[in-house]
């Protein structure tokens, strides 16, 4: 089994060292070679439509390559949900022995419900299944930056924007691909009409994490079921407590009072900068990792195998992403439903 | 070389990065630190160890992030 693995590895390796070593390499030494030299892909920091764009409340928007990339994260879910809890739900006495997927779905499922009760103990069958969905949605769609084809396969088009590198194309077979133009590639220059000559790429897919609009929409779900939690344990007053804290204040106890308010306010400024934390976390970690991959498998793509390391390294953040953001959902929650000790006893 | 609007804001990119890694860097090598001398210490905790020195270094990665995101605005916006 493991000699098996390592055979493989190698002879991938080995395919991939002579795919890459064909294109950038040997073409700087004067060897035709049948692959071009390689292209940097465009870094653009806003997801790009892939279909015509319309005009909605003055914003130019359409069916952005990221989006189908969150629809197809869901696909991939739904299915592995589907085919590896099939013998569960059909009532298969054969699958109180766990095999396969169903095996490997209840490995993951379970390891993370243990790592949850021991942050949330009693409150974990309730909370649970919030983190574990924004655990596996967030794995899958880093996940998928890491796919081939992604990012590097779309429409072939005229840059939109002034100001972006622009490329060649060459035809290859059926396909048109990018090819870079002799020399440097030529920056699009402002208001010069015809320096949009050249052309880019827009992917059909881009990781959905790579989009800001995806980790702010599960860090505003993860803060606001933190509140409906918070509010469910303690009671609407109870709640309110936490950033409205008067009981020293109405006691007579001045100073203390006002500092009570203070520590309140901050308390209430917190919840505002976990979401962006949130946000720019995920989206910062995926975003810069995109880009590590796209400028190193342009720089040497000799060194392919080297490609090797930043690759291991996006599948290891990938994950740590996932964890860590569930993770402080269910902190954050175990903190919002623990009652104040010191209120506690006061009354 | 020529001093233009495009290379301040280069240079401008790579020190908000640049600068804004170095306090985190040496944050989380701090945490590292502690976590191993702990688990050094008692090997059995190091599972509770590692979980919450994850989510400390997450904690202190934030602030490096914002750092790159502030370069990525600097650069791309």
């Amino acid at each position: 089994m493991v000699k098996g693995c390592g055979t493989l590895i190698i002879a991938l390796v080995l395919v991939g060292f002579l795919c890459f070593a064909s294109s950038g390499f040997l073409t700087n030494l004067g060897v035709q070679t049948l692959l071009p030299t390689p292209v940097l892909p465009t870094i653009m920091l806003a997801a790009e439509p892939i279909t015509p764009t319309v005009k909605i409340l003055g914003f130019k928007t359409g069916f952005t390559n990221t989006l189908l990339a969150t629809l197809l994260v869901d696909l991939v879910l739904v299915l592995v949900a589907y085919f590896g809890t099939r013998k569960l739900r059909a009532g298969d006495p054969a699958a109180m022995i766990p095999s396969g997927l169903q095996n490997f779905l209840e490995l993951v499922v379970e390891g993370i419900y243990n790592l949850a009760q021991g942050i949330l103990g009693q409150r974990t069958r309730k909370v649970f299944w919030l983190g574990m969905t924004i655990f596996l949605f967030i794995l899958a769609a880093n996940w998928m930056e890491l796919f081939p084809g992604i990012d590097s396969i779309g429409w072939i088009e005229h840059p939109h924007e002034e100001g972006i590198d622009s490329y060649d194309r060459a035809k290859l077979g059926p396909i048109w691909m990018l090819q870079a133009i002799e020399g440097e590639a030529k920056a699009a220059e402002p208001g010069a009409e015809e320096a949009h000559e050249g052309w880019v790429l827009v992917p059909f897919l881009r990781a959905a994490s790579t989009d800001l609009n995806m980790p702010l929409a599960l860090a505003l779900i993860s803060v606001l079921m933190t509140q409906v939690y918070g509010i469910q344990a303690n009671g609407f007053g109870g709640y309110l407590e936490r950033y409205l804290r008067m009981g020293r204040l109405a006691a007579g106890n001045y100073i203390m009072g006002l500092v009570d308010l203070f520590v309140g306010a901050l308390e209430a400024v917190a919840e505002f900068a976990k979401i962006i934390s949130f946000t720019f976390r995920l989206f910062g970690n995926i975003f810069a990792g995109a880009v590590l991959l796209f400028v190193m498998s342009y720089l040497i793509p000799l060194l392919a195998p080297g490609m090797m390391i930043f690759y291991g390294l996006e599948i290891f953040v990938g994950a740590i992403q996932a964890l860590v953001f569930m993770m402080l959902t269910f902190v954050f929650i175990a903190v919002a439903t623990t009652s104040h000790g010191d209120h506690g006893d006061a009354h | 070389m020529e001093i233009t609007d495009e290379a301040i804001r280069q240079l401008a990119a790579g020190l908000a990065i640049g600068l804004g890694a170095l306090g985190p860097g040496v944050g989380i090598g701090l945490l590292g630190m502690g976590a191993m001398t702990a688990i050094g210490r008692n090997p059995d905790a190091a599972p509770q160890v590692q979980m919450n020195m994850i989510l400390a270094i997450a904690f202190t990665e934030a602030i490096a992030i914002y750092a790159l995101v502030v370069a990525l605005l600097i650069k791309f916006v």
